[in-house]
């Protein structure tokens, strides 16, 4: 039960964070995705992409109704990234150290501008031809670079927040 | 792989999931999500208030620091700003003063334009972070679907398009599903000024017979009588044709960043008319 309310609590905190602290103290439009992808990609190579799947869906979910996003979007999107990073980390990423925290980076990097490139045109007729045509190169090193960076934060919290966890779920030994 | 298998396997799942979700996204049931945002922002409202003020701080101390070194240019270039308001205010207090006898001899009071309702963002989103904002005040207070947001002397921000308990969704102009009537001050081209993806704005359905040029200020129509006429949208930055070559359409730059904004005022009442 602990651990359930604890989830849920992360779940949220995540999501009004994206909404009232990034979308509001930061004009760029990559923060957010960037972080909720990072903890996709974290829990997908964790837990493996069948287990974390549940969890991936909800904070998508949540993640749209908070940040005002179409419903379904963020969490079609985390849940592609999610079986992207257990399929590719099958296939290329061997153990664990710098290339795993590269590999995720980058993954999370390119799903981050994929949805931004998305985002603005998803639901409106002709705008993502619009949209393709202005995109700014620019946002893509600062995207890859963004997603190593936050892969390494989340990877890190949220180990730490698993063992808590389990910590909260053991049986009592008194 | 046997049917059964595949049914089992993580890509199938996958794509399942993938397609529901998509779907859900492309359907866009507005009643339920409605529910979900006014549930999800009623319940979060406290926590919400905090976390945005405590970014507002942080944003403010930020643009604090970075702005010192232009501050010595800023200064020098305010001073010789200010030697030219001198002027013009001199003769503008003339006019004043003219204006308040004429005022004064015909009866006439100087009254404000709107009754407003100061409100607070405190969260943003939709259309990469920048096509919608949740603010502080709902139902409760007073607030209804339709209300006209604008900053400073009247500048439009945008339309309140959803109302919940203790806040409400303000779509900003810059929002692709935001449209309004328009026209130029001075040439008089009337259009539609339309959001475009939250980037831009829009200004489009000018009639290729009517003057549009770069520079010209864009205002309100008040043609719908949803929003009030004479609100500020922006300058014409650039104009062009449209598509199909019928119309011509400007981009808009508008006064205001509308990735910073924090507080608006709703328009509850035009008391001018």
């Amino acid at each position: 039960m602990g651990s359930w309310f604890a989830r849920v609590s992360a779940i949220i905190l995540v999501s009004l964070i994206g909404a009232s602290v990034l979308n509001v103290a930061f004009t760029s439009d990559i923060l957010f995705p960037s972080l909720l992808f990072s903890i996709v990609v974290s829990l997908s190579l964790s837990k493996g992409f069948v287990k974390a799947m549940p969890a991936v869906i909800i904070i998508g979910l949540v993640a749209d109704i908070a940040t005002l996003d179409r419903i379904g979007l963020l969490a079609a999107f985390s849940v592609g990234l999610a079986y992207s990073a257990g399929f590719f980390s099958r296939r290329f990423v061997v153990g664990h150290g710098f290339m795993t925290h590269l590999f995720a980076g980058f993954l999370i990097g390119f799903g981050t501008i994929l949805f931004s490139i998305v985002a603005f045109s998803f639901g409106i007729p002709g705008a993502l031809s619009r949209t393709v045509a202005g995109f700014s190169f620019g946002i893509v090193p600062m995207a890859l670079i963004l997603g190593v960076v936050s892969f390494s934060i989340v990877e890190a919290v949220l180990r730490r927040f698993e063992n808590w966890l389990s910590y909260l779920d053991a049986p009592n030994v008194f | 792989m046997n049917p059964k298998g595949l049914s089992h396997s993580k890509f199938f799942r996958a794509v399942i999931v993938l397609a529901v979700l998509f779907g859900l996204a492309a359907w866009a049931p507005s009643p339920l999500g409605s529910l979900l945002r006014g549930t999800f922002h009623t319940i979060f409202l406290p926590v919400e208030r905090l976390f945005s003020s405590v970014s507002f701080g942080f944003r403010d101390t930020q643009e604090f620091l970075s702005s010192i070194g232009d501050l010595k240019r800023e200064n020098e270039r305010l001073a010789e700003e200010n030697v030219r308001l001198e002027a013009e205010n001199a003769g503008l207090a003339f006019l004043r003063d003219e204006n308040a006898s004429l005022r004064k001899s015909t009866g006439l009071e100087i009254r404000k334009r709107f009754d407003l309702l100061a409100t607070e963002v405190i969260a943003a989103g939709g259309e990469g972070g920048h096509g919608s904002v949740i603010i502080d005040r709902g139902s409760m207070q007073g607030v209804s679907v339709g209300m006209t947001a604008i900053v400073g002397e009247g500048i439009l921000v945008g339309i309140v398009d959803e109302v919940y308990p203790a806040s409400a969704q303000v779509a900003l102009i810059t929002n692709s599903d935001s449209a309004l009537g328009g026209i130029t001050i001075g040439n008089g081209s009337q259009g539609i000024v339309q959001g475009d993806r939250g980037l831009g704005i829009l200004y489009g359905k000018v009639l290729q017979s009517d003057p549009l040029s770069q520079g010209d200020q864009v205002v309100t129509s008040g043609v719908g009588g949803t929003v009030p006429s004479g609100l500020l949208v922006g300058k014409v930055s650039s104009v062009r044709d449209s598509g199909d070559r019928l119309f011509r359409e400007a981009s808009i730059l508008p006064p205001v960043d509308f990735g910073k904004l924090r507080f608006l005022f709703l328009v509850r009442k035009d008391i001018s008319q």
